[in-house]
C-alpha cells in the first residue's frame, strides 16, 4: 500500500464513523473496524456477507432501491437499521458512486432513534391520557376505570387498583382487574400488600421482578402472588390519602423506564384530584339537598342583586319558579315600603358588616304579602372576597297571627276587666261618701275592704298589661322634656297615706329645684313610682326612706336613686329580683301585697330607654336601687302601644 | 230666681256605670241625661242644648270618637271630657286632638274626682 493510501487508510480507522465500499449487489470490498465493531458483525462475515443480509428486513427493499439512485450518479443520505429487533443499531448513510463501486460513509444514530421513540412512547400515553380523562359524556368514576385500564395496557399489567386510606381502614376505591381477590368497597390489609412499601417510602415505588429483588420475602408476595408492582401515593390536600398501583403476576423483562414511571406519576395526579373533586361534589350534592328540601327560602344573589339560586322552599313561599325568577333582580321581591331597608341591608352586607336577622314583607308572584323572617349572611368566594349574599325567608304568618290574637286578647281582656272594675270602684266610693244613706262602722269597714282589694284589682290588671308589651317588645318610648322632680313630688304626694301610716321618714335629695329632662312621662313615672312604693311597702314602721334625684354630668347620666332601711333581700335570691312574678321569700312571708311584676316592668323600660339598673341590699338592713338613664334623654321607641300607669 | 240646672249628657253603654256616675253629678244639683249608643247621643245634641259632655268611646252604633266629631263640626263650644277604659297614647292623642276637653281613664278615677272636673268647668 502506498504511503499515502495507508495514512487515509489510519486515519478513515480511527473515527468512530463507518467507512466502507460496497459493490451494486451488496459485497463488502472495503470496511473500517468501526463497520465491524457497530454492526457487531465480524470481519469474516463482512467478508461474504451482503449489506442486505445483516440489515432489517424492513429497510431491504427501501435501501436497494436508493443504491439504484446512488449508482446512476445521485448523491443520498439514508436512514437504516441493522442487527435483532431487540438490539437494533441505526445508521445514517451518506452514499456516492465512483465507476460502479459505491462509498458509503456512515454514523450510529441509534441513540438519537431511541430518544426519539422514549418521546414518542410518552407522547402517545400522553394522548391516550387526555382521551381516557375528557370524555364529556362520562362519569368521573368512569374515567378513573378507563385510566386503570389504560396504565394496565401500558404498564403490561393486569390489575390496577385505587385504594383510600382512613384512620386504622385501607379500602379499595376503584380497581380494574379480573382478580376475584379485588372489588370495589373491599377492605385490604395494608401489611399484606406491596402499598406499604409505598406509604413507608411515601414516593413512587416499582419493583420489575419481586423474586429477585428485596421484596421476595415481603409478606404481599406470599399472599398477592404478583411478581411485578408500580404504584405511587395519592395526596389530597397535601397527606396520602390512598395509592394508585399496577401489579402483574409476571415478572417484567426490563427496569421499569423513566417513561413509565413519569406515566404513573401523571396517573397519579390525576386520580388524586378526581378523588378529591368526588369527595367535594358529594359534599355539594349532600348540601345541595339540605337546601333543597328545606321548608324556608333560601335564595341566592350576586352583588348586583341578580338571583343566581332558587330552591324548593323559595318556589313554595314566593310561587315563582326557578326558571322564571333566576337572573331577576331581588327588588321584585320587596314591596315598595320595604325596599329601603332591603337595600341598605344588602349594601351593609356586602361591606363586610354584620346583619342581624329581621322581620320584613315580600311579595309574591300573585302580588299578595307574606310576613318573614329574613336572615341574610354573605358568600365569600375561595378568595374571601364577598360575591353575594344568600338569604333564607320563613313564613312568620302563622307567627304574626298569633302575635296579634295575643295582643288582641290581652287589650281586650283589659279593657272587659276594667268596666266592672270601675263599676265596683264607684260603688264602694258612693256608699263610702254616704250616697245611699249613712253607713254603720262596720259596714263602712266592709266596704272599705271592697274599695282596696279592687283598687289592687285595678293595678294588676294595669300591670299584667304592661308585662304583655314588655314582652312584645310594642311599646312606645315618646320622650318630652319633663321635670323629673314634678313626677317624683306626685308619686310621692299619692303615697302619703301609707307613708303617714307606717310614720316613715322620707326623705328628698335633688340635685336642683327643677330637673328638665327629655323622657317618656309614662315610663318615667313607672320608674319612680316603682322605686319608691317598693322601698315603702318594703320598709318597716318608722323606717326612713330617702329618694335622691340628681343630674350627673361627668358619668353623663341622670340618677334616681331610693334607699330604704326595710326588709332587703336574702343574698341567695339577689339574681332573681328582676325575673317575672318573682317575690323574696322574707316578704312573701310577710305577706305583703305585692305581684312580683314591678321590677320586671322597670327593668325592660330602663334598658329600653338606653339606661341601667342595679341595687345593693342587705337583709334586714336595707336596699339601695339605683338607675342610670342617658342624660341626654330616654331613647325614642316606636312601638305602637304605650304603658298603662299603674296606681300605687 | 229660679236657677236652671246645668244640663250634662252621659254617653255610656254600661247601664250600671252611667248609673254611679248620674247619682253622684244629680246629688250635687246637675241635671243628667243618660244615652247608651252614639245614635242616641247625637240626636240628643242635635235638638237640646247641654253644659257639659261626658263621653265613653266604644259605644255601640256610633262610636264617641264620631259623637265628638259630629259635636265639634257643629261649632259647639261645650267642655268635653271622655271617661274611657281605652288607655292607649294613641287613643287619648286623638280624643284630645277631635276636641275633648280632659280625657280620664275609668278605672283609675274616682267619682269624686270627676266631679271636681265637673264643677271645675260648669262652676
Amino acid at each position: 500500500m502506498p504511503e499515502d493510501q495507508a495514512h487515509i487508510a489510519n486515519f478513515l480507522g480511527s473515527t468512530k464513523d463507518l467507512f466502507c465500499v460496497i459493490t451494486v449487489d451488496g459485497h463488502f470490498s472495503y470496511f473500517t473496524d468501526s463497520v465491524s465493531e457497530i454492526l457487531k458483525v465480524s470481519r469474516e462475515d463482512l467478508a461474504t456477507k451482503t449489506i442486505f443480509d445483516l440489515m432489517s428486513p424492513l429497510d431491504v427493499g427501501r435501501t436497494r432501491e436508493e443504491l439504484q439512485l446512488v449508482v446512476e450518479g445521485n448523491s443520498v443520505t439514508l436512514d437504516n437499521r441493522f442487527g435483532p429487533e431487540e438490539d437494533t443499531v441505526w445508521i445514517s448513510w451518506n452514499l456516492f458512486a465512483i465507476d460502479n463501486a459505491i462509498y458509503a460513509i456512515g454514523r450510529n444514530m441509534t441513540e438519537v432513534h431511541t430518544d426519539r421513540q422514549t418521546l414518542e412512547v410518552a407522547q402517545n400515553r400522553l394522548r391516550l391520557l387526555h382521551q381516557a380523562t375528557s370524555d364529556p359524556n362520562q362519569t368521573l368514576g368512569e374515567k378513573i376505570e378507563r385510566v386503570l385500564n389504560l396504565g394496565n395496557l401500558q404498564l403490561n399489567m393486569e390489575t390496577a387498583v385505587v385504594t383510600y386510606m382512613k384512620d386504622d381502614t385501607y379500602t379499595i376505591v376503584r380497581c380494574k382487574t379480573e382478580d376475584p381477590r379485588f372489588e370495589k368497597g373491599k377492605e385490604l390489609d395494608v401489611k399484606q400488600t406491596f402499598d406499604s412499601v409505598v406509604l413507608q417510602v411515601g414516593n413512587l415505588v416499582g419493583i420489575q421482578d419481586v423474586k429477585n429483588s428485596v421484596y421476595d420475602e415481603h409478606p404481599a408476595h406470599g399472599v398477592t402472588k404478583f411478581e411485578s408492582y408500580i404504584a405511587i401515593p395519592l395526596y389530597v390536600d397535601g397527606e396520602i390519602s390512598g395509592v394508585l398501583s399496577f401489579a402483574s403476576k409476571r415478572a417484567q423483562p426490563e427496569d421499569f423506564a423513566v417513561t413509565d414511571y413519569d406515566f404513573v406519576r401523571l396517573m397519579g395526579q390525576w386520580v388524586s384530584s378526581s378523588l378529591a373533586l368526588l369527595s367535594a361534589n358529594k359534599q355539594i350534592a349532600y348540601t345541595a339537598a339540605i337546601v333543597g328540601s328545606s321548608e324556608d327560602a333560601i335564595i341566592g344573589q350576586d352583588k348586583e342583586g341578580l338571583i343566581t339560586t332558587w330552591n324548593k322552599g323559595a318556589e313554595k313561599l314566593l310561587q315563582y319558579s326557578a326558571d322564571e325568577i333566576i337572573g331577576k333582580h331581588f327588588s321584585l321581591l320587596v314591596p315598595e315600603a320595604k325596599k329601603e331597608v332591603a337595600d341598605d341591608t344588602l349594601r351593609k352586607l356586602l361591606k363586610g358588616e354584620n346583619v342581624e336577622h329581621y322581620d320584613s314583607l315580600r311579595r309574591k308572584k300573585d302580588g299578595s304579602l307574606v310576613d318573614v323572617s329574613v336572615a341574610i349572611s354573605p358568600i365569600h368566594d375561595e378568595e374571601k372576597e364577598i360575591v353575594g349574599a344568600s338569604s333564607v325567608l320563613r313564613d312568620i304568618t302563622r307567627e304574626k297571627q298569633i302575635d296579634k290574637a295575643k295582643t288582641e286578647f290581652v287589650s281586650l281582656a283589659s279593657h272587659q276587666l276594667r268596666t266592672p272594675l270601675s263599676a265596683i270602684n264607684w260603688y264602694a266610693e258612693l256608699l263610702r261618701d254616704g250616697e245611699a244613706g249613712k253607713m254603720t262602722k262596720q259596714q263602712k269597714e266592709f266596704v272599705d275592704e271592697i274599695f282596696v282589694g279592687n283598687q289592687r284589682m285595678v293595678k294588676l290588671v294595669n300591670e299584667l298589661l304592661n308585662v304583655s308589651r314588655v314582652d312584645f317588645g310594642n311599646f312606645s318610648i315618646d320622650p318630652i322634656k319633663v321635670d323629673v322632680l314634678d313626677v317624683s313630688h306626685s308619686v310621692i304626694k299619692e303615697l302619703v297615706p301609707v307613708i303617714t301610716k307606717k310614720k316613715l321618714n322620707v326623705e328628698e335629695k335633688y340635685g336642683a329645684k327643677q330637673i328638665m329632662y327629655l323622657a317618656d312621662p309614662n315610663i318615667l313615672r313607672i320608674v319612680i313610682q316603682n322605686l319608691v312604693s317598693n322601698a315603702v311597702k318594703y320598709t318597716p314602721d318608722k323606717g326612713k326612706v330617702i329618694v335622691k334625684i340628681e343630674e350627673k354630668k361627668k358619668e353623663n347620666s341622670l340618677l334616681i336613686e331610693v334607699s330604704d332601711t326595710g326588709y332587703g333581700i336574702p343574698k341567695e335570691q339577689q339574681d332573681q329580683i328582676f325575673s317575672k312574678l318573682f317575690r323574696a321569700d322574707n316578704v312573701l312571708e310577710m305577706d305583703t301585697v305585692g305581684t312580683g311584676l314591678g321590677l320586671y316592668v322597670l327593668k325592660s323600660v330602663v334598658e329600653e330607654s338606653g339606661g341601667s339598673v342595679s341595687f345593693e341590699s342587705v337583709e334586714n338592713e336595707g336596699t339601695t336601687f339605683t338607675v342610670l338613664l342617658p342624660l341626654g334623654g330616654m331613647k325614642p321607641k316606636e312601638g305602637g302601644k304605650s304603658l298603662s300607669q299603674v296606681t300605687p | 230666681m229660679f236657677r236652671k240646672k246645668k244640663q250634662i249628657l252621659v254617653l255610656e253603654d254600661e247601664m250600671a256605670l252611667s248609673k254611679a256616675l248620674c247619682i253622684k253629678l244629680d246629688n250635687e244639683g246637675y241635671q243628667t241625661t243618660t244615652v247608651e249608643n252614639g245614635e242616641d247621643a247625637i240626636k240628643q245634641i242635635d235638638t237640646r242644648v247641654f253644659d257639659l259632655f261626658i263621653l265613653d268611646l266604644v259605644t255601640p252604633r256610633i262610636d264617641g270618637f264620631g259623637v265628638l266629631k259630629h259635636l265639634r263640626n257643629k261649632n259647639q263650644d261645650v267642655p268635653v271630657f271622655v271617661v274611657s277604659n281605652l288607655s292607649q297614647k294613641e287613643d287619648m292623642k286623638e280624643a284630645l286632638a277631635t276636641g275633648a276637653n280632659k280625657y280620664f281613664i275609668k278605672s283609675n278615677i274616682s267619682l269624686t274626682e270627676i266631679l271636681e272636673e265637673a264643677k271645675s268647668v260648669l262652676g
